[in-house]
C-alpha cells in the first residue's frame, strides 16, 4: 500500500450475511469496496451487497460449482483482484474460507492473517488483530506487502470481546468487526454515485478435485449454531449415565446440550458436533451454562460471543468463574437437581 | 508404493497459559517463556494417517519441519512412531515470527519468518526430496490455529488440496477424502500428487514402544540449511516477510463474575434463577 490513496478492497464470502459484514468492515476503513459474488444466480446477492454499501459488485455466474471449490475460487478472486487493482482481499472466516486464504495468498505471494477480529489503518498500513495462544492473547499485525489476504470472523452483537475492543481502541479509522444486520437497516451511505454491478467473465478450468457425494452427517448430532440456550457439561460429570441430568436441565431451560473437548474427544460421551471451543464449535447463545467445566482458554474461545455465561463448579478457584457472569461454587450433583426442582415449581 | 511427506510443527504447548496472569495491565502480557513445546496435536494425526497409508500400500514416509535444532527430539519421536526419515530445515539465523516477542518495543525484534516464508521453506525441501505423492499436515497448528501453511504449500506446488479431512481412503493413485462442512459430509476425490490436511477426528495417534524408540536413533535425520535449499528457493521467489508484529495484548473479558458460595444448594439455585429472571432470561 503506497502513499495516501484510498485502499481498494475486494471482499468475498459464500455466506450472504457475513459477506455484508465484510463490506461493512471495508467501509469502516474508508476503502473503495468491491464485493465479489460467485454462484449460479448472483443477481439478488449482488443487489444486496450493492445496497449494503459496496462501491462496485463483481458478479460471476457459475452453475457448475456445487460447493466451496477452493481451487476455482482462488483463480477467480486473483483475476478479480488484478482487474480492480485491489490492495487487500477480505474473506469470510468460515472453515473453508480459511483454507482459501492460504491458497489465494500463496498465489498472490501475499501476507495473510486468518480469523481477524479487527482491522485498522495506522500510518497508511493495514493492521489486523487476531486471537492467539488459544484465546489468551490478541496479536496486532502489520501487513506490509503490496497485497494482503485476511479472513474476518463473524461479529456478534454485545460480544464481550468486540465491545471492550471498542472501548480500548485508540486506533484511528478503526473498523470493528461488528455485524451489519441482514436486513441491512445499517446501510453505509456514500456520497458518491450509485454502485455499479458488473458481470465478470473468466474462463475457468475444471477443478482437479471431484465431488463424489454430499450427505448429511450423523443423524443424532445436535447443531448448537442457532441454539438460544446451551447447557454444557465437562469432566465434572462422573458417569455417562449422568448425562440424563444435564439433558433434563437443558429441556427445562429450552436449550441444547453442549460439552467440553474431553467429553466428546476422549470419553466419546457426546458427538463431536456438540463440543464447544476453539477446536470445536464457536457459538453465540443468549444463555450458556458451563457445568463441571474448568474454563481453560481453549474452551472459552468458543463462547466469547455468548450473551450471558453461568458457571457451576465445585472448585472456587476454577478459571471459569472469571469468565462467567453468574457462578455457583458447589457440587453439580446437588446444584442441578435443586435448579430443576425450582424450575418445575415454577418459581 | 507411495511416497508420503508429513509436515510436523514444533508447537508451543499453550495449555498451561493462565488467563489470570495476563489479564489487567500491560506489564502482564501473555508470556510464552518457559512453556514447553511439542509436536502439534493435529500433525500427530497427520503422521498417524500417513503411517496407515504406508502400512496398507507400502512406500516411504518422510517428515518435514522448519525449526531450530532443538526440534530434533520431536523428529526422533516421529521416527519412533513410524516415519522412515526426518528432514529438519534449520533456520537458527532467522527467527520464526510466531516466536518473536510481539510486545517488544524494539522494532527489530518484531519481524521473523511468516507463513509465506515458512511454506516456501517446506516446499523447497519437498522439491529437493522429489517424487512425493501425498503431503499430509494438520488442518491448523495447536498454538496459533492459522491454517495457512497447508493450502500455501499446495498452491506453491501447483497441486490439489483437500482440507479438514476426517476420513481418508486411497485407491490406486486416487485419493478419496471426506470432510464435514456445516453438518454435511462432502466426499471428494483427486489424483496424486495432492495435499490433505486432517482433523483430530480422523484417527487416534499411536504411541511408540520402547523398541521403536531405540530403533529410531539409527533412522536418518537430515538437517538442511537455507544454503542447501538455495536452488529450489530461487524458483519460489523472495522469502520477504509481509506480516510483522505491532503489539500483543491480553484478551479482555467483561463478564460480571458474580459468585455465590452458599453451602446449601437450594438458596444457591434460587439466587441464580432470580438473577436470570432479573436479566430477562427466564420467565
Ligand atoms: C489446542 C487446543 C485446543 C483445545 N480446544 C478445546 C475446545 O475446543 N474445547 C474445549 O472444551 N477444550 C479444548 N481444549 C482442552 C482444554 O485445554 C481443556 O483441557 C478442556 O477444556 C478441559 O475440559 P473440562 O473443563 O471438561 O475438564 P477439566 O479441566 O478436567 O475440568 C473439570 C472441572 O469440573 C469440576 N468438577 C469436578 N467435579 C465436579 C462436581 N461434582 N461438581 C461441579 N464441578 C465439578 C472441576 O473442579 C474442574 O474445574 C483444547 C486444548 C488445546 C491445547
Amino acid at each position: 500500500m503506497n502513499g495516501q490513496e484510498t485502499l481498494t478492497i475486494l471482499t468475498y464470502c459464500e455466506d450472504l450475511k457475513l459477506a455484508m459484514e465484510l463490506v461493512h468492515v471495508a467501509n469502516g476503513l474508508k476503502a473503495n469496496v468491491v464485493a465479489a459474488v460467485i454462484g449460479p444466480e448472483p443477481g439478488s446477492e449482488a443487489n444486496d451487497l450493492a445496497t449494503c454499501g459496496a462501491n462496485k459488485v463483481l458478479a460471476y455466474q457459475d452453475s457448475s460449482m456445487e460447493y466451496f471449490e477452493v481451487h476455482q475460487l482462488s483463480v477467480l478472486l486473483d483475476a478479480m483482484a488484478s482487474k480492480v487493482g485491489a490492495d487487500a482481499i477480505l474473506i469470510g472466516a468460515t472453515q473453508d474460507g480459511n483454507s482459501l486464504v492460504g491458497r489465494l495468498a500463496a498465489r498472490l505471494d501475499a501476507g495473510a492473517v486468518t480469523d481477524s477480529i479487527e482491522l485498522s489503518i495506522v500510518s497508511n498500513n493495514l493492521h489486523a488483530k487476531r486471537l492467539i495462544y488459544g484465546g489468551a492473547g490478541i496479536a496486532n499485525f502489520i501487513m506490509s506487502g503490496s497485497m494482503s489476504v485476511i479472513s474476518i470472523q463473524p461479529g456478534a452483537k454485545n460480544s464481550a470481546l468486540i465491545n471492550s475492543a471498542l472501548v480500548n481502541s485508540t486506533m484511528n479509522n478503526s473498523a470493528l468487526v461488528n455485524p451489519a444486520p441482514v436486513n441491512c437497516a445499517l446501510v453505509d451511505t456514500k456520497q458518491d454515485s450509485t454502485p455499479i454491478i458488473e458481470n465478470f467473465i473468466h474462463e475457468l478450468e475444471p477443478s482437479p478435485v471431484k465431488l463424489l457425494e454430499l450427505k448429511a452427517s450423523q443423524a443424532n448430532a445436535v447443531s448448537l449454531k442457532d441454539a438460544e440456550v446451551v447447557v454444557a457439561i465437562g469432566r465434572g460429570l462422573k458417569d455417562k449415565e449422568d448425562l440424563k441430568l444435564i439433558e433434563e436441565l437443558a429441556i427445562a431451560l429450552g436449550g441444547k446440550v453442549g460439552c467440553s473437548r474431553p467429553i466428546a474427544a476422549d470419553m466419546e460421551w457426546l458427538p463431536v458436533e456438540q463440543w464447544v471451543g476453539l477446536s470445536g464449535v464457536k457459538i453465540k447463545p443468549r444463555l450458556y451454562l458451563a457445568i463441571g467445566i474448568s474454563g481453560q482458554v481453549q474452551h472459552i474461545a468458543g463462547i466469547r460471543d455468548a450473551e450471558l455465561v453461568i458457571a457451576i463448579n465445585n472448585d472456587a478457584d476454577a478459571p471459569i468463574f472469571k469468565c462467567a457472569d453468574y457462578g455457583i461454587v458447589g457440587d453439580l450433583y446437588k446444584i442441578v437437581p435443586a435448579l430443576l426442582a425450582r424450575i418445575k415449581e415454577g418459581a | 508404493m507411495v511416497k508420503i511427506a508429513v509436515c510436523l510443527k514444533s508447537a508451543l504447548d499453550t495449555t498451561g497459559i493462565n488467563v489470570d496472569a495476563i489479564s489487567g495491565n500491560t506489564s502482564s502480557m501473555p508470556t510464552t517463556k518457559g512453556l514447553p513445546r511439542k509436536i502439534s496435536d493435529f500433525d500427530r494425526n497427520a503422521l498417524e494417517e500417513g503411517i496407515r497409508v504406508k502400512e496398507k500400500l507400502g512406500g516411504e514416509l518422510i517428515t518435514f519441519t522448519v525449526a531450530d535444532e532443538s526440534a530434533k527430539e520431536f523428529i526422533r519421536e516421529a521416527l519412533a512412531i513410524g516415519a522412515d526419515r526426518g528432514v529438519l530445515i534449520s533456520q537458527s539465523e532467522v527467527p520464526i515470527l510466531e516466536e518473536v516477542n510481539g510486545s517488544s518495543t524494539d522494532k527489530s525484534e518484531t519481524t521473523g519468518l511468516d507463513y509465506l516464508a515458512i511454506s516456501k521453506l517446506l516446499v523447497a525441501a519437498i522439491l529437493k526430496e522429489g517424487g512425493i505423492d501425498l503431503i499430509l499436515c494438520g488442518e491448523v497448528s495447536v498454538d496459533w490455529f492459522s491454517g495457512q501453511t497447508g493450502p500455501r504449500i499446495s498452491q506453491l506446488l501447483g497441486i490439489p488440496q483437500i482440507t479438514s479431512v476426517k476420513c481418508l481412503n486411497i485407491d490406486g493413485d486416487l485419493i478419496e477424502a471426506t470432510k464435514n462442512v456445516d453438518g454435511q459430509d462432502l466426499v471428494l476425490s483427486c489424483p496424486f500428487p495432492a495435499l490433505v490436511s486432517v482433523t483430530k477426528a480422523i484417527n487416534q495417534p499411536r504411541l511408540p514402544n520402547l523398541m521403536q524408540i531405540m530403533a529410531a536413533t539409527s533412522k536418518p535425520l537430515n538437517i538442511w540449511s537455507l544454503d542447501d535449499l538455495a536452488e529450489e528457493l530461487s524458483k519460489l521467489g523472495a522469502l520477504k516477510c509481509q506480516v510483522s508484529f505491532d503489539s500483543l495484548e491480553p484478551a479482555p473479558s467483561n463478564r460480571k463474575s458474580q459468585v455465590c458460595e452458599d453451602e446449601e444448594p437450594e438458596p444457591a439455585a434460587a439466587w441464580l434463577l432470580d438473577n436470570l429472571k432479573k436479566e430477562g432470561y427466564l420467565r
